[in-house]
C-alpha cells in the first residue's frame, strides 16, 4: 500500500503542474486535466445518477464551478476537490427532483435508467459470465441507500481515502468506513449466488 | 478489537491509509481469520468488477466544447487582472527606495518614542503637563519707591494732623489764660 501514498503524492504534484500552467494562460493545461480525470469523475457521476444526459449535464457543470473557482483552490488533491463538487451538484439535483424526501431515503422500489437497461436480458453481453456478475452486481449498487452508495463509488471509481471521502460528505472517518462497510455487507448479501460459486 | 473494527482495518489498508506496524498486525490476523480473510477477498473482487470501463465513460462532444469555452473566457477575463498586478516600471524602479525610506522613518519614530520613554512607575515625560507659571509675588523695584514717597507723604500728613490735635487739646489752656488774663486784669484794676 506504500503505493498508493506514492501515487497520492505524485498527483498533487502533477495537479499542480497543471495548475501552475493554466494560471499562466495555457488553456491546453485544463484540456489535460479534464481527460486525465474524466473516467473516474464520469464514472462516479453516471452510477449515481439516471442517465448519461444527465451525467453530462454535471459532469460540465462540475468544471464550470471548478474553473471559475479555481483561483481560491487549496485543497490537496484536484480530484477530491472535483468529487465534492460533484457530490454536492447530485445532492442538490435530487433535492430539486424530490424535495419531500430524505436524502438517507433508499430508492429501492424505483430503478434507475442504467437499472432497467442493465436487468437481465437475452442480450450478447449476459451471455459472458463476467459481463453478467458485472451487471448483477451494478443492479445491487444502485439499491444502495444513497450515502452508501456515494461513499462505496467514491471508493471504487475515484479510489478516494476515508479521510477525503469524509470531508466530502461531511461526517466522520468512521461514519464513512460504516457506511462502506454496511454498503459492502448488502452487496455480498444481494450477490450470495456470485459469491458461493 | 473486534471483527468489524478488523474489517474497517482491511478497508483503511485498501485506501492506503494504514501504518507500517498495523499493517503488520493485519497481516497476522489475517493469516489467523479465514472470515476476515474472505472479507478482503471480497472488496477486491468487487473492486475489479464495478469499476466503470473506459469506454462508458466517454463524454459528450458538446459537453468537451462547453468546457473547454468556459476556460478560454476565464483565462481571457484573468488576463487584464495579471496585467494590474504588475507596478508600472517608473514605480516598479522607485519601489526599492520607497520602502527604505519608510523603513527609515518608523525606525526613527520609534527611537524618538523609546527616548522619550519614562522610567518604570513613572508617567512617561511626553505626557508629563508643562509647568505653570504663578504670578511674582515680590512688586517691582519702581513701586518701592513709590510706595515709601506716598509712605512719607501720608506721615507728614499725620504729623500735621497731630499738631493741629494739640493745638485742639490746647484749647482749654487757653481758657485757662483767658481766666488768667482775667485774674491779671482784676490785679491791676485793684
Amino acid at each position: 500500500m506504500e503505493g498508493v501514498g506514492y501515487e497520492s503524492t505524485r498527483m498533487e504534484h502533477r495537479d499542480k503542474q497543471w495548475l501552475a500552467r493554466y494560471r499562466e494562460g495555457d488553456v491546453s493545461a485544463l484540456g489535460e486535466m479534464v481527460e486525465f480525470y474524466r473516467r473516474p469523475l464520469f464514472g462516479f457521476i453516471l452510477r449515481m445518477t439516471e442517465g448519461r444526459d444527465e451525467a453530462d449535464d454535471i459532469f460540465q457543470e462540475v468544471w464550470i464551478r471548478a474553473i471559475r473557482h479555481l483561483d481560491t483552490f487549496k485543497e490537496r488533491r484536484f480530484l477530491s476537490w472535483l468529487f465534492r463538487i460533484a457530490h454536492n451538484l447530485i445532492i442538490d439535483r435530487a433535492r430539486k427532483k424530490k424535495p419531500d424526501t430524505s436524502l438517507q431515503e433508499g430508492k429501492e422500489d424505483e430503478p434507475t435508467l442504467e437499472e432497467r437497461t442493465a436487468s437481465p436480458g437475452p442480450s450478447p453481453a449476459d451471455e459472458a459470465d463476467y459481463a453478467d456478475m458485472k451487471s448483477r452486481i451494478r443492479t445491487a449498487v444502485n439499491r444502495l441507500p444513497p450515502d452508501q452508495k456515494a461513499v462505496f463509488l467514491m471508493r471504487m471509481e475515484g479510489d478516494l481515502s476515508f479521510k477525503e471521502i469524509a470531508r466530502i460528505q461531511n461526517v466522520s472517518i468512521n461514519t464513512a468506513l460504516a457506511r462502506m462497510h454496511y454498503a459492502l455487507d448488502k452487496l455480498k448479501g444481494d450477490l450470495a449466488e456470485e459469491y458461493s460459486r | 478489537m473486534n471483527n468489524k473494527k478488523w474489517k474497517y482495518e482491511i478497508l483503511k489498508d485498501d485506501a492506503g491509509q494504514l501504518s507500517a506496524r498495523r499493517r503488520k498486525a493485519l497481516a497476522q490476523k489475517l493469516a489467523r481469520d479465514p472470515d476476515l480473510s474472505a472479507y478482503r477477498d471480497q472488496l477486491q473482487t468487487v473492486r475489479q468488477t464495478v469499476r466503470t470501463d473506459e469506454e462508458e465513460t466517454k463524454v459528450s462532444d458538446f459537453a468537451l466544447a462547453r468546457i473547454q469555452a468556459e476556460a478560454e473566457r476565464h483565462v481571457r477575463h484573468r488576463e487584464p487582472a495579471r496585467r494590474h498586478d504588475v507596478a508600472p516600471p517608473i514605480l516598479a524602479h522607485f519601489r526599492p527606495a520607497l520602502i527604505y525610506a519608510t523603513i527609515s522613518v518608523a525606525i526613527l519614530l520609534l527611537g524618538a518614542i523609546w527616548l522619550l520613554r519614562a522610567p518604570p512607575g513613572e508617567a512617561p515625560i511626553y505626557a508629563e503637563p508643562a509647568p505653570r507659571v504663578q504670578p511674582d509675588p515680590s512688586p517691582p523695584e519702581d513701586w518701592d519707591l513709590a510706595f515709601e514717597i506716598e509712605l512719607i507723604e501720608l506721615e507728614e500728613k499725620l504729623g500735621r494732623l497731630d499738631l493741629v490735635l494739640d493745638d485742639a487739646i490746647q484749647a482749654p489752656e487757653d481758657d485757662h489764660t483767658e481766666e488768667w488774663l482775667r485774674e491779671l486784669l482784676q490785679l491791676e484794676d485793684s
